[in-house]
């Protein structure tokens, strides 16, 4: 349901006042309570299921496959796909949704964590399905995607095979892996993902976590990408068909600022949910 | 788009009155097939013309030689190809699928290309390279009801009716080559059929609905009524069961069941659509009662056959371009 | 791969262990996703996990979907990529997949009480997140919890099972090595009589072997009824003692 026109001035009014007042009474920097799981799927490498309390709800299974390669490849094989019920496919919210994921994702992820032996390597294929959402999925999609590939664990190399791997031979067949999965190495163990945030900007103030309605009287949306304690990517994003997208330098860096803020504390928070 | 034909309510209850009196309206028994004729192509082989009551369904099979599929090196590749166009029936339309299509297309598949009618292993030439490409386009000519019966008894003929080109292999290694030798140098030869599958559908309509819509009660009645069905048990009676529905009784049908079955006591497929809830004795006898059928139905597509291979062999023409003759 | 491992061992169990009546661990939750639907459910049949929202019944949003004298339901199921064991993308538009909404539809169409809602809809969205056989099954059954949850007046359980036939042998709920290796069926009941919605074969059995075949789902169909009642009534139970009906 559209918002009437009074309803939009009366929200934009309240959200951009300093300090701003948003409908639910939660300041710029604090997020409506999440309902977190992880490992959810036996068929997976890893899963996560993510619900906010608007009813959006998120499942990211991640799968790796062995593929092999030529020497001296230097491609990370990341996959990121969505399924956004109630979108047709190739949407461009869902678009956007993988091609930033899988970028994040690309320029983060070091290659030696899937290498297995000279000439196969793992591809990983990061999947998801938005089961529902009321405000922007991109940070849902984000947090669910962290959360799944920090549950994610990678077989090993059967013990027999793992001692030809120092050879340095090109010859070996296809790995061997070990079939104890509870000794499987973690994706994550000396890795973290990134982290996208959206935050919405209306006027001087930037909102986290924003509702709906929210996002339908911002000026623009920001989201950044956070990965190993500091932003590293960042890109405006339309809120809304009418918004206009025109920050000032300041607004932008203050943005920034709140989501890199933002990132650290759910950084904190997944890390939390996942027990080694 | 056109709409689907709704039948009035004045023809509803008179059709439904009518069986619950065990009268259908063409004066067929309820178990009974309407007048089935299947004719093949006087100057093709593997073209079925095939005519079931006012229901007309064409199939023709071809084959070509193409490469086979990565995965299945050893298989032919067997196509059904099942469109319905606005010739059929206006409320088909041309390049989209519609609901009944998809149930037709996918009913075909089943019956006979996933219950092995025919052995694609045979149509493989050479391994990984070069196989035969088996296809069936049926044409659906005018819908009077039962279209899945009708174009799974013109595919089953038209794979028994159809010959391919004759080949033989020559070279050795990587350089073998294929040559076909056209049908009027050499007697072509014929599929490697494993079994023929007929498809019967049983319509069913409950009779008990239709005394109530005839005696003119409610429909909050009727959901009374079946809150009492719950404590006494229910007889057969109360469905009447139709074989080969003609398209106003498919229209009013209140369920429907189509079972694949060939002569070898088999069923290839079973579709129940999720309509009216059956007694499972009844679907049981509808399973045996399209073991007859099939076994009728056969009869006459073998008994055709052999009228067509009479009328081809004009003056044992094909006796005498045996290979094992004296030349 | 298959045919390496033992289908049905000379002792009578199965390769998961079970006997040949015996169905997989059946595991159901009703009301999971309260706010972003009117009624939902999880089932879990062995591996096989399905999620189901239903929507409705509300106002239709396409006119076309207007039916005059009853309700109108519409299936959606979505797979997903990493439900099976190899990664494998699906299209909404695969026959067999329109063909599972399709049957799914009509089953509920005739089980719900369709008149009391002329001129409106429901929607069911069936996500499918792990399978390992059954997913026919698994959808109907969660289809029903979810109807059962949102409220939906429905003549009674439509529950479904699958049978198998190895050699002469029945083997109750299948799971994906099984149905691989075997003929199936796939039955749905309506209630705990003989009353059978919903029957798909798809390979070829003996005629003989069908009775056996169709008997032995139907005792799953009533088993895994008598397993959802549980849960409905647990739910109902807990429901009322928080005073939140």
């Amino acid at each position: 349901m559209p918002l009437s026109l009074t309803e939009e001035s009366y929200l934009n009014v309240s959200l951009s006042q300093r300090p701003p007042c948003r409908p639910d009474g939660r300041n710029h920097l604090q997020f409506r309570p999440i309902d977190a799981a992880a490992g959810i799927l036996p068929t997976t490498n890893g899963s996560a299921r993510i619900r906010l309390d608007d009813g959006g709800e998120c499942i990211v299974g991640v799968k790796a496959e062995v593929i092999a390669v030529s020497r001296g490849s230097e491609v990370i094989s990341v996959e990121v796909d969505c399924d956004i019920v109630g979108l047709p496919a190739n949407s461009p919210l869902q678009n956007l949704l993988c091609a930033t994921l899988e970028t994040a994702i690309k320029n983060s992820l070091p290659l030696r964590l899937l290498r297995i032996t000279n000439k196969y390597r793992y591809k990983i294929f990061v999947d998801g399905i938005i089961l529902d959402h009321v405000s922007h999925p991109l940070t849902l999609f984000s947090m669910t995607t962290y959360l799944a590939l920090l549950d994610t664990r990678l077989p090993r190399l059967a013990p027999d095979s793992a001692g030809r791997d120092n050879d340095d031979k090109d010859d070996i067949g296809i790995p061997q892996f070990s079939s104890d999965w509870d000794d499987a190495d973690r994706l994550c163990q000396n890795w973290s993902p990134p982290l996208v945030q959206l935050g919405i900007i209306v006027g001087k103030n930037v909102f986290v976590d924003a509702t709906g309605e929210e996002a339908e009287v911002s000026d623009g949306g920001l989201l950044t990408v956070w990965h190993d304690g500091r932003v590293v990517g960042l890109r405006v994003v339309k809120t809304r068909d009418s918004s206009k997208q025109v920050f000032s330098v300041s607004s932008i860096s203050n943005a920034v600022e709140v989501l890199a803020n933002a990132s650290r504390d759910i950084e904190k928070a997944l890390k939390g949910i996942i027990t080694y | 788009m056109p709409r689907d034909l709704t039948p009035s309510t004045i023809e509803n209850t008179f059709v439904l009155k009518a069986l619950t009196e065990r009268i259908r309206l063409d004066s067929r028994s309820f178990n009974q097939l309407r007048d089935l004729d299947i004719s093949f192509s006087s100057t093709e082989y593997g073209v079925v013309d095939v005519k079931l009551g006012r229901t007309r369904v064409i199939a023709r099979i071809s084959a070509e030689i193409t490469q086979p599929y990565a995965d299945r090196p050893y298989d032919g590749l067997f196509i059904i190809a099942t469109e319905i166009s606005p010739m059929a029936a206006p409320t088909f339309e041309a390049g989209r699928k519609s609901e009944d299509e998809l149930v037709i297309s996918r009913i075909v598949e089943k019956s006979i290309r996933r219950s092995g009618a025919l052995d694609t292993e045979s149509l493989c030439i050479i391994s990984g390279e070069k196989c035969w490409a088996v296809r069936a386009d049926v044409h659906f000519l005018d819908h009077d009801g039962g279209l899945m019966d009708a174009a799974c008894i013109a595919v089953s003929a038209g794979l028994l009716h159809f010959r391919r080109p004759d080949i033989t292999i020559e070279g050795v290694g990587s350089r073998r080559e294929v040559i076909v030798h056209p049908i009027t140098e050499r007697v072509p030869v014929p599929l490697a059929v494993l079994h023929v599958p007929v498809c019967v559908t049983f319509s069913f309509f409950d009779v008990r609905r239709a005394s109530s819509a005839i005696s003119g009660r409610t429909r909050n009645d009727e959901a009374k009524d079946v809150d009492d069905d719950d404590v006494e048990e229910e007889d057969d009676s109360s469905v009447a069961v139709l074989v080969d529905a003609t398209l106003q009784e498919e229209l009013l049908r209140h369920g429907y069941m189509s079972v694949t079955a060939n002569t070898n006591r088999e069923i290839c497929q079973i579709q129940k659509g999720g309509d009216m809830p059956v007694d499972v004795g009844v679907l049981l006898s509808c399973s045996e009662a399209a073991i007859m059928v099939a076994e009728k139905v056969t009869k006459l597509i073998n008994k055709r056959l052999k009228e067509d291979g009479a009328r081809r062999n004009v003056g044992n023409l094909l006796v005498e371009a045996r290979a094992e003759n004296d030349r | 791969m298959a045919s390496r491992l033992e289908i049905f061992s000379p002792e009578g169990l199965r390769i998961d262990g079970r006997r040949w009546n015996e169905v997989r661990h059946f595991r159901c939750a009703i009301n999971t996703h309260p706010v972003s639907s009117d009624g939902s459910a999880i089932i879990e049949q062995g591996n096989t996990k399905v999620i189901c929202n239903v929507i409705g019944p509300v106002e239709p949003t396409l006119r076309s979907r207007v039916v005059p004298d009853r309700v109108s339901i519409s299936v959606k199921v979505v797979i997903a990529p990493f439900s099976t064991i190899d990664r494998r993308k699906r299209s909404q538009n695969d026959s067999r997949m329109q063909e599972m909404c399709s049957s799914i539809q009509h089953v509920f169409e005739d089980a719900v009480i369709a008149h009391l809602f002329p001129r409106s809809q429901i929607d069911v969205n069936l996500y499918v997140v792990a399978q390992d056989g059954g997913v026919m099954q698994a959808c109907i059954n969660a289809t029903t919890l979810a109807l059962i949850d949102a409220g939906v007046p429905m003549y009674d359980y439509v529950c479904a099972c699958t049978a198998g036939m190895l050699d002469r042998e029945v083997l109750l709920d299948l799971n994906r090595i099984e149905e691989s290796d075997m003929p199936f069926l796939t039955m749905a009941t309506i209630g705990s009589k003989r009353k059978v919605a919903l029957l798909q074969l798809e390979m070829k059995v003996q005629f003989d072997r069908l009775e056996p075949m169709m008997a032995a789902s139907m005792s799953g169909c009533h088993h895994i009824r008598d397993l959802m009642d549980n849960e409905v009534r647990k739910h109902g139970k807990s429901r009322l003692e928080r005073g939140s009906l």
